[in-house]
């Protein structure tokens, strides 16, 4: 297996001096080809922090972002647009969607920016879309469509351009359970049968479970990191209960 | 307190507000500096001879009906700055405050900005009202002079007018914040409205269209067929024929209507109606070509009714157009592939679509009005240079009288006068005469005082001291020899037909031959050649034995006549010469002519400026509204652009081509249009503009007015551009979600 993330020792502060607040302290980790990794944490412990240094959309403070062996704290300004399109797909919790667009022209703009020829671009939306199971959906526009569809669109847009790494910010945040169930299913089958590697962020424990290792941050560093291995998804969402009720305080401040 | 508070709103929102500031101060300063010429403090230096009172009443109506246009404007423009902020009204409301106080509070934020747009604005408009005083000394004729121009009548009524507008709209708006629902407003930018391409107007304006044209090819067929005789030219028949059709055609597409939109396209069957009407505009529009140039004879009230059609197809062509170009641009990003997955070319589609498609009626509406304002401010140099030459000919003499036999009842009972009552009321008023020339026009044989245009005769001296008062040479003629003299717009060839008919003329003193002298167009008034384009000139002899025509005496003044003196003079001929219900007598002053003239000429002028300025205004603040008002929705759809991984020049590029396609298209539209009407104008009226004119001239003030038009719409689109692209860079650092 190929490491395609790696983060090492990334430190992030706001502020200027007097009044500094380190949104992460020191995270170090990597992730791996193939991986759908979870991240898991309170409000404020650096989980959105650290997902949009990844993506580029921030800087970090200190610390270094491997990409596939690029580092992309590294990258140049002008570059950054590029580099992100290429390399990086997302799913928002608000879907990100345009509403000027029907689902088959959302999906087709992630082609259409990346330059790619004009007779593979239908071919290919029809492809992803019946995978993701919006094939009958395609030529609606997005207020016509069901939260889940809307989501599930912003997936399939996401993974048209095989990106390394697919970058998901609360996916099911806006969605009721059975469209979060769905979707979460999507999103595995994106991870197994289209080989997607998936990071996302939650505190949603029930989307965690979804995920084959799961990182936990509390203050802006790593609290703890659990694996699915073999267990079942049921045993993997009581182990991450667990955590976090450890994580919550502790049991020492209720004792 | 709370005035703090919606002080501070006012310094942290400033660049929001510059639309509003804009559009104000614009207006404000338009306002004032029109109105200033009506203040009783004004003063320009316009000399003597004239008087400025007769403008006073004319241009304040004029003014202020127009401005009234502006209490629309302002209400559309406080809408959009409503709806701007209703996310801060929220918050606001949640937080506790009354929603009365928050009306009351954003109109006091209304207000200071409206009354730092009014101080702004009466200090540019006194610095603009420079520009209508040098072109009041223009129309008067006088070099430019400074003069400051802060009147306080002119003050007081701009506090007052706009002070009454800013309390009625900020009534209306209270009463509209009040209703507002807080989670409405809580989510006022992030609305979704279904986006529609049906334009239900249009088949509205299809369906009066089918009626008109209906009736008009009805019509047509009762007024033109008089046309299918031989008598007229081959080309009138066929275009008669064509315009009979035309008419028909039209209506036939109506009743196909459905069976065509099942086997073709929308657009295509808008496309065929679009063909017609415009074969139907082109058709109508010879008209005026064959009145001008074949003298096609036809009833005022069926031309005039001619005219209004072809304003009707135009309002008709320029909606079906903007219908078609949006539904158009739909079809070409279905059919052409290669266009539609172009960079991001399907975002810019979907942008123009889901704007344009909601907005076809007011682009229309705008067009329609940039098109009448752009043609407005056409026509105003070639109205004015029109009148103005037309006055530079008309009254030639300081003092002109003349007497118009075909006025009078009975010609046999006309006193014989020369006008010599006149020299006591010179001497009184010591008024010293330059050039003084009393004469009479005579009838060729006494038998034409019956007919009610006779051609009329002067006699050879008179003529000739006629030519001297204004340095012409003089001409000669032998005793059997006539010649003749022309108004000037007369066109060679009528001339020429002249000279082959009338070779030879008898007159009761015998007969006489046309001499080889060329026929003379020099400006010697337009009065002397009684209703007709010449009048001949006679060797004295042969005058002397004629029956007396008309009786003038023109005098040129030393120094310009004072208006006063002007006007007593005219009592004073009219006491001598009582009129009786006949206008036979009549005495015309230089300085009275000039005067009244010219103030017309200047209501006209700046109340077609004005106008013309206003209407872009409105227009220009519309367009950039329209745009503007959605900055929530945009922030969102270029937000989503740029996680995409869309670099900012890109960016930058596509609200470039959107702005440009918002305002160049019902911009272009509209100069396309006008320019066709000022082309069509120009060739029709080509030799009163040659005569009166000078195309040069009326070239340089079309060009002047194309500059201020530019440079009205580049103020406009720069200032929608920054705060454009300021909105929708909002928010963009540090989050990835909006």
């Amino acid at each position: 297996m190929k490491e395609i993330l790696k983060l090492d020792h990334i430190q992030k502060f706001y502020g200027n001096e007097g009044n500094v607040t380190k949104a992460i302290q020191d995270i170090d980790f990597s992730v791996q080809e193939g991986e759908f990794l979870g991240i898991m944490g309170a409000s404020g412990s650096g989980k959105t922090t650290m997902l949009n240094c990844i993506s580029t959309i921030d800087t970090v403070s200190a610390g270094h972002i491997y990409l596939d062996g690029t580092d992309v704290t590294e990258i140049k300004e002008k570059a950054i647009a590029k580099f992100r399109r290429e390399n990086l797909g997302f799913i928002f919790q608000d879907f990100n969607l345009l509403d000027t667009l029907t689902i088959r022209e959302n999906i087709a703009l992630a082609l259409t920016i990346n330059h790619i020829p004009v007779g593979e671009i239908e071919p290919r939306v029809e492809e992803i879309a019946k995978s993701l199971n919006i094939a009958d959906i395609l030529d609606k526009y997005p207020y016509q469509v069901s939260g889940g569809q809307k989501q599930r669109c912003a997936c399939a847009r996401a993974i048209i351009n095989h990106p390394k790494l697919i970058l998901a910010d609360e996916p099911t945040g806006a969605l009721d359970s059975h469209s979060s169930q769905m979707l979460l299913s999507t999103m595995q089958s994106m991870n197994e049968n289209l080989g997607a590697t998936i990071l996302m962020v939650t505190h949603d424990a029930f989307s965690a479970s979804y995920a084959n290792r799961i990182l936990f941050l509390r203050d802006g560093v790593i609290f703890t990191e659990i694996l699915k291995g073999r267990d079942t998804r049921k045993v993997f969402f009581d182990k991450i209960l667990n955590v976090l009720t450890m994580m919550g305080g502790g049991i020492s401040d209720v004792l | 307190m709370y005035f703090r508070l919606a002080f501070q709103n006012v310094k942290r929102s400033i660049k929001d507000y510059l639309i509003y500031i804009m559009t104000l101060t614009a207006c404000i300063s338009l306002f004032y500096a029109f109105l200033s010429i009506t203040s009783r403090y004004y003063r320009p230096d316009i000399g003597a001879e004239f008087n400025l009172e007769v403008l006073g009443d004319g241009m304040l109506l004029v003014i202020i009906l127009i401005t009234m246009l502006l209490i629309f404007l302002v209400q559309y423009v406080n809408r959009f700055m409503i709806r701007n902020q209703q996310k801060e009204f929220a918050v606001q409301s949640i937080m506790g405050m009354e929603q009365s106080m928050i009306a009351g509070l954003f109109f006091i934020e209304t207000l200071v900005m409206g009354l730092f747009s009014l101080v702004l604005g009466i200090v540019l408009g006194v610095i603009f009202s420079q520009f209508i005083t040098a072109m009041l000394l223009q129309v008067f004729q006088k070099p430019f002079v400074f003069s400051f121009m802060l009147f306080p009548d002119t003050v007081f009524l701009t506090v007052f007018f706009f002070g009454a507008c800013f309390a009625v709209v900020g009534l209306f708006q209270i009463h509209t914040i009040r209703k507002i629902k807080i989670i409405d407003m809580l989510h006022a930018d992030r609305k979704n409205e279904a986006f529609s391409t049906t334009h239900k107007w249009v088949e509205k304006v299809l369906k009066v269209n089918f009626i008109l044209f209906f009736l008009m090819g009805i019509y047509s067929i009762r007024t033109l067929t008089y046309y299918l005789t031989d008598e007229f030219q081959t080309a009138i028949q066929i275009w008669v024929l064509i315009s009979i059709v035309i008419p028909f055609v039209m209506v036939g597409l109506g009743i196909a209507e459905k069976k065509i939109r099942k086997s073709s396209s929308h657009v295509k069957y808008l496309l065929m109606v679009g063909v017609v009407g415009f074969a139907e505009m082109i058709t109508v529009s010879l008209l005026p070509v064959w009145k001008m140039y074949f003298a096609l004879p036809m009833d005022k009230g069926a031309f005039n009714l001619y005219l209004a059609f072809i304003i009707w197809c135009l309002i008709f062509l320029v909606s079906v157009f903007f219908v078609v170009f949006s539904d158009g641009l739909l079809v070409l990003k279905n059919r052409s592939l290669r266009v539609k997955y172009k960079d991001e070319n399907l975002f810019f589609f979907g942008q123009i679509l889901s704007k344009l498609g909601s907005n076809t009626l007011s682009m229309t509406l705008i067009c329609l009005t940039l098109t009448l304002s752009i043609s407005l401010f056409l026509l105003t140099p070639f109205l004015v240079e029109w009148a103005q030459g037309f006055l530079d000919k008309r009254v030639v003499y300081d003092i002109q009288i003349d007497s118009d036999y075909t006025a009078a009842e009975n010609v046999k009972l006309l006193p014989e006068t020369d006008y010599t009552f006149l020299d006591s009321f010179f001497e009184e008023k010591r008024i010293t005469l330059k050039d003084d020339c009393t004469f009479s026009t005579y009838f060729l044989k006494a038998s034409d005082v019956h007919g009610q245009s006779a051609i009329t005769a002067i006699s050879l001296s008179d003529y000739n001291h006629l030519m001297e008062m204004f340095g012409y040479e003089k001409i000669s003629l032998a005793e059997n020899e006539f010649s003749t003299q022309w108004l000037s717009i007369t066109p060679k060839s009528t001339m020429e037909t002249f000279e082959t008919q009338y070779d030879r003329i008898a007159t009761d003193n015998g007969e006489l031959i046309l001499s080889a002298i060329e026929p003379k167009t020099e400006e010697l008034g337009e009065v002397i050649y009684s209703n007709q384009n010449v009048v001949l000139i006679l060797p004295d002899l042969t005058c002397d034995k004629l029956t007396v025509a008309n009786s003038y005496r023109y005098i040129m003044t030393e120094s310009p006549l004072s208006y006063a003196d002007a006007e007593q003079l005219t009592d004073y001929f009219h006491e001598y010469m009582p009129m009786d219900g006949q206008e036979v007598y009549s005495v015309t002053t230089k300085t009275i002519e000039r005067n009244d003239t010219s103030a017309l000429i200047f209501i006209v002028q700046t109340g077609l400026i004005y106008s013309a300025i206003i209407l872009f205004v409105i227009c220009f603040t519309i367009l950039s509204l329209q745009q503007l008002s959605d900055s929530g929705k945009y922030r969102y759809r270029f937000q989503v652009l740029r996680n995409m991984g869309v670099e900012e020049n890109h960016i930058r590029r596509l609200v470039l081509k959107q702005l440009g396609i918002w305002f160049g298209v019902p911009v272009m539209v509209a100069l396309l249009i006008s320019s066709a009407f000022i082309l069509f104008l120009f060739i029709g009226f080509s030799i009163q503009i040659r005569t009166y004119i000078g195309a040069w001239k009326l070239l340089q003030q079309v060009g002047t007015i194309l500059i201020i038009l530019f440079a009205l719409l580049i103020c406009y689109f720069t200032s929608t551009w920054i705060l454009f692209r300021k909105s929708i860079s909002q928010g963009q650092e540090g989050k990835c979600n909006v």
